[in-house]
């Protein structure tokens, strides 16, 4: 890892030591130490630039030019309505918690306290942060620069053999007036034995603004806890969004994660995954679609160190005029993770001549009685299946979206609630509508 | 049955020590210890080289200068002193360059003769022509007569920079570029020998052109340089194969192969790489870091790349094809087999450029001991790549708990009329296969060797009928002691 291939973003140094003494927890000698750890290690290192491997598909060049301060956006309530109004999943009953522009928005976030679940913000308890973000196994330089600089963000544990009623919704939104500013969010989610749990998760945000959102997730599940996310992409169209996952899987657990990515002119989507027990579970879902300057980049890992686990992937790409995707999925089995059992499926489709699809779905073995497979394609539509839709007088547009659609589907056929598995679909339908905001 | 009998055989035969290794003691005459622009010149000299070549020589050693060894392939090795190695060394007796087998160094015919590629019996034996590289220069060549009259150029490359310097400035270094990568800038400062081929418009090579690579001396790095251009509507099928005798200390080798294919015509090349690869507790061995590509130039060309790789330590090597000319086809077949403490990243790249184009791979991965194999690819459509096809299969058995085999494919597609299709499997030779092997009374042995040919089949019926039965021979060889 020679120095050239990463650089340099002093701007960010210069903002930091001016905002610093605003962040939550600056009064805090320990956490405001940690932020600035954090910060000389970002400084250090630097961003990484097109010639580091994991980063071949997504260039950040653009942030050495572009100075992004902190989101300090007064928003309209009238215009948080709006986005709030099409950024939730109508019909659910559960707990709601919004974050506008980097920063809990109290009156849209309705939380009863059901027994057993502890819910708290960064903002107003930075003690239950601090240990986990000490020990944060991300150590990449983006991870360095959202500890230094976090503004709010949530902390959910689960009791013991306590199951969440209903999914906790999270609608993290960009108003107008954030251009090139930041949004730093961190989440932990804390699952006990036995525990279950469902969070829903939005990015919404306005198209005008060139804004960045940058979320850290920790997921940590002990022995036989079963916990899933679902995640709404649909920012605006100029967003930079960043998210980086790290989920612990014990004994018997279930990790799921089921996202729809079809916002942002930049996403960069990291899911780095570890099993910690024996007999867990993680299947990983998702469908990214692009066009007009969009990137979706997924990179995904999960690191078998146990055996007798299974994990799946699933993921679908759609790509219009001026879309790109990458999808880098990494599966790497320990040396001692006997009957592993690893499953990834990537299929892309290139709807315009102006579409590009990249894909590198990597298998890294060291355990011999194993089961890994992946497989990767892409093309075009079925000229016959369009055919046969033309034939029974479908017009073009019309059976081009429905074999679509189908393509997508298969990413959400097996989510159990409707209303949410509706609310997919929905979403996807609306962006081969070309409707403005999905 | 027949080829696990045979396997078997073999596997006694050589009872657990490799082969092929023996060192011939003949004088040689070598450059200084080193690498600096004053053996560039000694090295060209010594081939009475044209002044253009000595100026591209120079030029890429420049260039190397200020390249950096890659690190990206996951191999690792003690870091190479290029300081520490002999850039030239040549049998003494060539000389005074024989003019026949009888002139030959008696001791060198005797080395050839216990590798089973005896000179006199090859020249009887028609069909195969055998241009043999001994430690950087080429001492004899067969056939070349017969090769002439269909007005086929097979020669040395130092003599194709004589005899045929217009189609040398022409397609030396056409296809990889000097400074392609480290070692591809190496080769061009230092390649020593290697061989020229060019079959003209409309010529069928009447029979397969072969040369058997050999590292003899201590501390000599190969530095091969082979051009095959095969002009309209040609065909030829090459064969490259090596064995080197058995050595302590590493040895390296960074070869180039270039390969062009005018409209119509199509290159088959096979290679069976079983150079030594190390003991049992990894020590020794060859380090193969070769560039080897092909430039679909023309119309409807074809190029096809198969190897069994069982040997090195240290492989490094991703045959490739450019498929530029509309319609043009790339095929990779290997196998890779790695066992004790080798460690192989192998696989290819195909560039779709042309319109209609398509390409296969097909990759099988064996890994045994506490080996490393990896399959590394690339597959990309260009937007221009009208109706391109891929298929790819790569898939990894592995044999024992303390090897890894990985699959690190790259696919980036830019034209939506392509199809494109990846397909990756990791598994180990599953109990009820081997238990229905031994129920038959064979063997867990000669079953590992009959279920690994079974693996390897879609790759090994590629191969030239010379070489299908010594790679099947290998395959037990190369495993041999990975169970039981």
């Amino acid at each position: 890892m020679t120095q050239k291939r990463y650089f340099d973003t002093p701007q960010i140094a210069t903002s930091f030591e001016a905002v610093r003494q605003f962040l939550p927890g600056a009064d805090i000698d320990d956490f405001n130490g940690l932020r600035g750890d954090a910060m000389s290690k970002y400084m250090d290192s630097g961003l990484p630039g097109p010639k580091v491997e994991e980063w071949k598909y997504t260039n950040l060049n653009f942030l050495a030019n572009e100075n992004f301060d902190i989101a300090t956006a007064l928003p309209q309530e009238t215009e948080i309505k709006e986005l709030f109004e099409k950024a939730c999943v109508k019909g659910l009953s559960g707990p709601l918690l919004v974050f506008v522009n980097g920063h809990y928005y109290k009156p849209l976030s309705p939380f009863a306290d059901q027994k057993g679940i502890k819910l708290s913000l960064l903002s107003d308890n930075i003690q239950s942060f601090r240990v986990g973000m000490a020990v944060s196994d991300g150590d990449s330089s983006l991870n360095n620069l959202n500890r230094a600089l976090v503004t709010d963000g949530y902390h959910l544990e689960i009791a013991p053999n306590v199951e969440m009623k209903q999914p906790l919704q999270v609608i993290h939104m960009a108003t107008s007036g954030t251009d090139m500013t930041a949004m730093r969010y961190r989440v932990q989610i804390m699952a006990g034995a036995g525990a279950k749990a469902e969070i829903i998760e939005s990015y919404i945000g306005v198209d005008q603004e060139r804004y960045w959102t940058h979320g850290i997730t920790d997921v940590m599940l002990d022995q036989g806890a079963d916990v899933t996310i679902y995640q709404f992409q649909t920012q605006g169209r100029q967003a930079v969004h960043m998210t980086e996952l790290h989920s612990h899987v014990a004994d018997k657990a279930r990790f799921s994660h089921i996202s729809l990515q079809l916002g942002a002119e930049i996403n960069r989507t990291e899911l780095i995954n570890s099993f910690t027990g024996e007999n867990a579970d993680i299947e990983l879902r998702g469908a990214y679609l692009g066009r007009n300057k969009q990137s979706q980049d997924i990179f995904t890992r999960i690191n078998h160190d146990q055996p007798n686990c299974q994990s799946n992937q699933l993921y679908r790409g759609v790509l219009d005029a001026g879309g790109k995707s990458a999808f880098q999925g990494k599966v790497i089995v320990a040396r001692d993770a006997q009957k592993t059992n690893a499953d990834q499926s990537n299929k892309n489709l290139l709807l315009s001549r102006k579409a590009e699809a990249n894909a590198k779905p990597e298998l890294l073995i060291y355990a011999d009685d194993v089961k890994c497979s992946h497989g990767t394609t892409v093309g075009e539509l079925d000229p016959d299946q369009l055919f046969y839709l033309r034939s029974r007088g479908m017009d073009e547009v019309t059976a081009k979206g429905l074999l679509v659609e189908a393509f997508v589907a298969e990413v959400f056929d097996d989510i159990a609630d409707e209303t949410l598995r509706t609310a997919f679909k929905e979403k996807t339908a609306r962006w081969l509508a070309h409707e403005v905001t999905p | 049955m027949v080829a696990t009998q045979e396997a078997k055989q073999t596997v006694q035969d050589v009872t657990g020590e490799y082969k092929y290794g023996f060192v011939t003691d003949i004088e040689t005459e070598r450059a200084p210890k080193g690498l600096s622009e004053d053996v560039i010149r000694f090295i060209s000299a010594k081939k009475d080289e044209p002044e253009w070549l000595l100026a591209w020589r120079l030029k890429a050693y420049q260039k190397w200068l200020t390249m950096e060894e890659p690190t990206w392939a996951m191999v690792d090795y003690p870091k190479i002193d290029f300081q520490d190695i002999y850039y030239y060394s040549a049998p003494k007796s060539a000389e005074d360059g024989p003019k026949s087998l009888d002139e030959v160094d008696p001791e060198l015919l005797r080395t050839y003769e216990k590798l089973g590629i005896s000179l006199k019996e090859q020249e009887v034996l028609a069909g195969v022509a055998v241009d043999i590289v001994f430690d950087s220069v080429s001492v004899a060549t067969t056939f070349r007569k017969k090769l002439k009259e269909a007005g086929i150029i097979f020669c040395s490359i130092s003599e194709a920079a004589h005899d045929y310097p217009e189609l040398m400035k022409k397609y030396l270094g056409s296809v990889v570029p000097v400074a392609d990568n480290y070692y591809s800038a190496l080769n061009s400062a230092v390649f020593t020998d290697g061989t020229f081929v060019y079959i003209p418009k409309g010529v069928r090579c009447p029979m397969e052109l072969s040369t058997y690579f050999r590292i003899n001396e201590a501390n000599t790095g190969q530095f091969e340089r082979t051009i095959i251009i095969a002009d309209e509507g040609s065909y030829v099928s090459y064969l490259e194969g090596c064995t080197a005798p058995q050595r302590d200390e590493n040895q390296l080798h960074a070869a180039v192969v270039e390969l062009i294919t005018h409209d119509d015509a199509e290159i088959k090349y096979s290679t069976v790489q079983n150079w030594y690869p190390g003991d049992k507790d990894g020590k020794g061995g060859i380090y193969n870091f070769v560039t080897k590509r092909g430039a679909c130039r023309g119309k409807n060309s074809k190029i096809s790349w198969t190897q069994v790789e069982t040997g090195s330590a240290v492989t490094w090597k991703y045959p490739s094809c450019l498929l530029i000319g509309d319609g043009s086809v790339g095929e990779f077949y290997s196998v890779a087999i790695t066992n004790n403490y080798q460690q192989a990243d192998t696989g290819t790249k195909m560039i779709h450029i042309g319109k209609n184009t398509s390409s296969t791979i097909i990759s099988k991965g064996i890994s045994a001991g506490k080996s490393e194999a990896t399959y590394r690819g690339l597959v990309r459509v260009m937007a221009g790549a009208e109706n391109a096809r891929n298929f790819t299969q790569c898939d990894s058995l592995l044999i024992g708990d303390k090897c890894g085999a990985h699959t690190v494919p790259y696919i980036e597609i830019k034209n939506p009329t392509a199809q494109v299709e990846h397909e990756a499997t990791t598994s180990k030779i599953s109990d009820e296969q081997l238990f229905y092997c031994q129920q038959r009374g064979l063997e867990t042995e000669d079953s590992v060797a009959l279920i690994v040919n079974g693996f390897c089949k879609d790759v090994m019926k590629n191969l030239p009928m010379e070489f299908a039965v010594e790679a099947q021979k290998l395959l037990g060889i190369s495993l041999e002691g990975s169970v039981g």
